[in-house]
């Protein structure tokens, strides 16, 4: 255990830094635009100068960069950002869009990816080189090669006609909770809500995990199959262990990598999400920072990044802390 | 069929054929192999690597793995004197029952022969709950302590929390063989239990294994390719060459009367316990591809007294005493002895 | 018994050819290079028997090859060029279904559009310009191929460089390389290729003015008329965003297997010897993982397509009139489910290519992997021997 905290120490004293480099980059790219983003912020050439001359001293336009990215990060973190784009607070558009839309759906997502990737890849690998294993890696690779964006048309098109999906309304349950609402809604078990969530829900996320799915049963497959030609394997046939259990031994030392994997991706999800909350008309925040990033609104984006950012990290730090508890080797 | 001359065998094992279906061809691992084990003695099969010695010993269980297939052959368990049970015609489920538990295994590498995720104790239990011996592994924890303390495992109690990456060597395989006795097998088959552990912990081993015997009343099936070990801790020997036993004997005969001319020239390239050597020699020539074995006797190409039959005709195994058998033309009378 | 007889498939002795065709070119150039790789020649016959062996491979490989010459030939078989809207000609041209067939007057406009009067079948159907869907596909084409090559080269070559220096060198540089590597991965790609790809088009097209022989390559690669010239801004700027996207994966792929390697006795003998570390890294360390490399590579032309069409659909990458097939679904989904060849098309050309270099390199990646090709490996030895047998 003390080992453990060295760790997270150790892990917090380098989040920091990533941190500022990931929303540096941003920072960089953004204010490489050429012009005067005041004018265009202000409504481009018919802008009053007073207007733009207002925001230039507000956002230290005049300012070298890293002064502009200072007091950036100063009133992002303060949670006092205003956009200067929608004229409202920052912090707080964001975190709504985020906890009640984006979230719920690469949440719903990373449990369809580990729901189907996961059993079909050890499916794939018991039922090596039969027509089940081909089903299955010809499914994983279709997965990866499928693009969402195209094929989410015309499953609307195909399933909606017969009312298996519902593509608008997305109403809040009236109590909060955690503040994402099917989480909430499964706390008080309010199975409408819910049923609600799943209809609206069930298309773009299963559309947002497919690739994910094909990646997952590939890892799967290959780490299971690993795990399978492992001495241990034979020594438990050896002392009679019945198929099922041995199963659960090579799944468990095949779980590694799969989590990495796991880790990684759900970045790519919340990625994912502008191409799908678009098409699916959800007000999530990947579309939201699409919107500001088509107004050059750089501070949204670079205070969504920040956000995405510490979610990708934590999630990650999580995953390294799984490892010690799957795999009693691991040293922190 | 070759005659087998045990007073009370607990295994027999009649004219075993195995193959292995590789996309290079079938491997012929074992052809006609016969040998029946006395309860409660050591028995060895010794043999070069690849002579099939391993393949023999899983195939008492049915433990041989695609694209391995038992052909042909008997396998005879006699769990009491008087009970007998053909393990190759059970289910893969009833087999399951014996495997574990009446016969068990210790591997040759202690490394990777335990699951490095759980615990020593844990995996001893759960040996023990597979075979219904206990309902909860937590029940098997004291019972993995006392196995422990059996295998001569110093602070068995802290031991059993241990994962096998924890352990030397030496202390996992003395895990493993703890296992093995989880649930007082009748039979326990060592395949080659000391060849990845250092000098001084194969001492060891042995010298555990050989304790364990007069405790327990364990059968030892032993499986090796060290003539030194055989002298030490073997009651009969069979000699195996490319799928095949060439000679069986007990172990002081074998090593006194050697027949068969691979024995011969096997106990001139070993230091032979019972008697001096000025300097070892090598067999010539290598092992035999087994997908191609050679016709007749499967040792002609090397052998320095092959005659003309034993390219064409496989020698048939004779008794030439009461309990010393061969496999070689030699000694079917059809050509005489050598000096 | 069943005994494994085993000939070579008119694909073994088409593969045979090639590296023994190569094998003498290389032979001719440098003399003594066939002797001195004989090894590898067999290796390489043993890779193709492995693929020939892999359906799933071969269509993979026909697919691709298909997709390839698309981008190829496309812009020159396709009946009209991408900007051509036939809507003034004929209205009936005007989101037109598959198959049909309008009739072109002879008119000046018309004729000045480069269509000759009389009948005209659009194929796969058109879009609200009176623009051929297939005209355009065909183009796009072109567009996915270019842009995936020069993404995943440069991309996957920037990444290999690093992970080369930072396995090889260790200590600092390799602390300092993954630091930044890490920062880059921290957060989705994506985001920072919609960044980039919205901003950087402002700053390419003033570049564009200033070099004008850059945008006429590249205006000639992409099949381009000179009027769009402006518009390939917006493709260099999405080819940009994505090498700034797609390097660090490359970078931490290369450097495990580079530390790996480089602890291998042979690498210590080179050092040894005194060979420069240039030439460790690219003769001893770099041949070592390129197998697993191209594999991944392979699969990854396939995602840079992807990735491409997504930034297009988004708005973000190939701007009108180009032809691009994340565009054309883009710019189709607002007349869905009318006309749903505008979607069902260029998706179902996104996914067949995109799943052909995805089972391309899923097949090379068995090849390359030992433990598979071991199978295949016995059955070439007795052809080998068979055909010792024969010659002898």
């Amino acid at each position: 255990m003390a080992e453990l905290k060295k760790f997270l120490i150790r892990r917090l004293l380098t989040f920091v830094p990533t941190l500022i480099g990931a929303t540096f980059i941003v920072f960089i790219i953004a204010v490489m635009i050429p012009g005067n983003p005041a004018q265009l912020w202000a409504g481009g050439i018919k802008a009053s100068k007073q207007t733009v001359e207002l925001l230039i001293k507000e956002y230290h336009l005049n300012s070298p960069w890293y002064v502009q990215y200072y007091y950036f990060m100063k009133n992002i973190l303060s949670g006092k950002a205003i956009s200067p784009v929608t004229n409202t607070n920052i912090w707080k558009s964001i975190t709504t869009r985020l906890l009640q839309v984006t979230l719920p759906l690469t949440l719903f997502s990373f449990i369809l990816i580990v729901a189907i990737g996961i059993p079909l890849g050890v499916l794939s690998a018991i039922k090596r080189n039969t027509w089940i294993d081909n089903v299955a890696r010809a499914f994983a690779l279709i997965g990866i090669s499928t693009p969402i964006f195209g094929i989410a048309y015309i499953l609307i098109f195909w399933l909606q006609p017969h009312g298996l999906v519902a593509l608008a309304g997305m109403p809040l349950p009236k109590y909060k909770i955690t503040g994402i609402p099917p989480i909430d809604a499964l706390l008080k078990c309010d199975c409408h809500y819910l049923l609600i969530f799943v209809k609206r829900m069930w298309l773009p996320a299963f559309l947002l995990a497919l690739a994910g799915i094909g990646v997952i049963t590939r890892v799967t497959r290959n780490s299971f199959l690993d795990a399978m030609s492992s001495e241990y394997v034979v020594f438990m046939e050896a002392r009679g262990f019945p198929k099922r259990r041995i199963y659960m031994h090579i799944l468990k030392n095949s779980l590694t990598p799969v989590i990495t994997i796991l880790g990684l991706m759900f970045g790519g999800l919340l990625a994912g999400a502008p191409i799908i909350e678009t098409i699916f008309g959800l007000p999530g925040l990947g579309r939201y920072l699409l919107q500001a990033i088509y107004n050059f609104d750089y501070l949204t984006l670079v205070a969504g990044v920040f956000f995405v950012a510490i979610i990708y990290i934590t999630v990650n730090l999580l995953v390294d802390i799984l490892y010690g508890v799957i795999d009693p080797r691991v040293r922190y | 069929m070759t005659e087998l001359r045990c007073n009370d065998p607990i295994i027999e094992v009649h004219d075993l054929y195995v193959y292995f279906y590789t996309y290079a061809g079938v491997v012929r691992a074992i052809e006609g192999v016969s040998f029946c084990i006395e309860r409660g003695e050591t028995y060895c099969l010794v043999g070069e690597t690849g002579c099939g010695k391993s393949v023999t010993s899983r195939a008492l269980t049915k433990l041989i793995l695609p694209p391995g297939r038992i052909e042909k052959g008997k396998v005879y368990y006699y769990p009491e004197p008087s009970r007998r049970i053909d393990i190759l015609a059970l289910s893969e489920e009833e087999v399951k029952k014996i495997r574990g538990n009446e016969i068990t295994y210790i591997f040759q590498d202690p490394g990777t022969a335990l699951d490095p995720l759980y615990t020593i104790g844990y995996q001893i239990a759960e040996t023990m709950l597979v075979h219904g011996r206990i309902r909860r592994i937590k029940e098997g924890i004291p019972h993995a302590v006392e196995l422990l303390r059996k295998t001569l495992i110093p602070d068995p109690e802290r031991r059993v929390k241990a994962y096998p990456h924890e352990l030397s060597g030496g202390m996992k395989q003395r895990a493993v063989i703890a296992t093995a006795l989880a649930n007082n097998p009748k039979l326990v088959i060592a395949d080659e239990p000391t060849t990845a552990l250092d000098a001084t912990v194969q001492a060891q081993i042995m010298e555990l294994l050989r304790k364990l015997k007069k405790e327990e009343g364990l059968t030892i099936l032993l499986i090796t390719h060290n003539m030194g070990l055989v002298a030490e801790m073997c009651d009969r020997v069979a000699v195996m060459y490319a799928g095949t036993i060439v000679e069986e004997a007990p172990t002081e005969e074998l090593f006194k009367n050697p027949l068969h001319p691979y024995t011969r020239l096997l106990l001139r390239a070993v230091p032979n316990p019972l008697r001096r050597m000025d300097k070892l020699e090598s067999i010539p020539g290598t092992v035999p591809n087994l997908i191609y074995p050679p016709p007749g006797c499967r040792f002609h190409p090397r052998c320095p007294h092959a005659m003309d039959i034993c390219r064409e005709e496989r020698p048939p195994e004779i008794w030439v005493n009461e309990s010393h058998r061969v496999a070689c033309h030699l000694y079917t009378g059809k050509a005489s002895l050598p000096g | 018994m069943p005994e494994y007889v085993y000939v070579k498939n008119p694909l073994d002795k088409l593969s045979d050819a090639i590296i023994d065709a190569y094998a003498s070119f290389m032979d001719k150039v440098k003399p003594g290079w066939k002797s001195k790789n004989r090894g590898r020649i067999e290796e390489w016959k043993l890779m193709f028997y492995t693929l020939n062996r892999s359906p799933l491979g071969i269509a993979g490989a026909v697919l691709v090859a298909f997709f390839i010459f698309l981008a190829i030939f496309g812009p020159y078989l396709a009946p009209l060029s991408y900007r051509t809207g036939l809507v003034l000609c004929d209205l009936k041209a005007r989101l037109a279904p598959p198959g049909t067939v309008i009739t072109i007057p002879h008119k000046d406009y018309c004729i000045r559009m480069g269509v000759h009067p009389g009948k005209f079948k659009f194929l796969l159907g058109s879009d609200n310009y009176g623009r051929d869907l297939w005209s355009r596909i065909l183009y796009g084409a072109r567009t996915s191929l270019l842009v995936s090559i020069l993404v995943v080269s440069i991309g996957s070559g920037i990444g290999i460089i690093l992970g080369l220096i930072s396995g090889y060198y260790g200590g600092i540089v390799d602390e300092v390389i993954m630091r930044i590597t890490d920062m880059f991965l921290a957060f989705p790609g994506l985001i920072l290729a919609m960044a980039l790809s919205a901003t950087l088009p402002y700053a390419i097209q003033g570049w564009f003015k200033r070099h004008m022989e850059i945008a006429e390559i590249l205006g000639y690669l992409f099949a381009v008329k000179r009027i769009d010239y402006p518009a390939l801004a917006s493709l260099l700027s999405v080819i940009i965003a994505l090498w700034a996207v797609w390097w660090p994966g490359y970078t931490r792929l290369v450097r495990g297997s580079a530390l790996s390697v480089r602890e291998n006795t042979y690498v210590e003998a080179a050092k040894a010897l005194g060979v420069s570390d240039l030439s460790i890294m690219l003769k001893h360390i770099l041949p070592n993982m390129i197998g697993p490399i191209l594999a991944y590579i392979t699969m990854d032309l396939g995602g840079a397509i992807l990735t491409e069409a997504a930034l297009s659909f988004l708005g973000l990458g190939a701007v009108p009139p180009l032809a691009d097939w994340g565009r054309i679904i883009y710019d189709g989904s607002q007349y869905f489910p009318y006309a749903w060849w505008l979607v069902a098309f260029p998706t179902l050309f996104i996914f067949l290519t995109v799943f052909g270099f995805n089972l391309l390199g899923d097949a090379l990646r068995d090849a390359f992997d030992p433990r598979t090709r071991r199978s295949i490996e016995f059955k070439v030895k007795k052809i080998v021997a068979k055909e010792e047998a024969q010659e002898a």
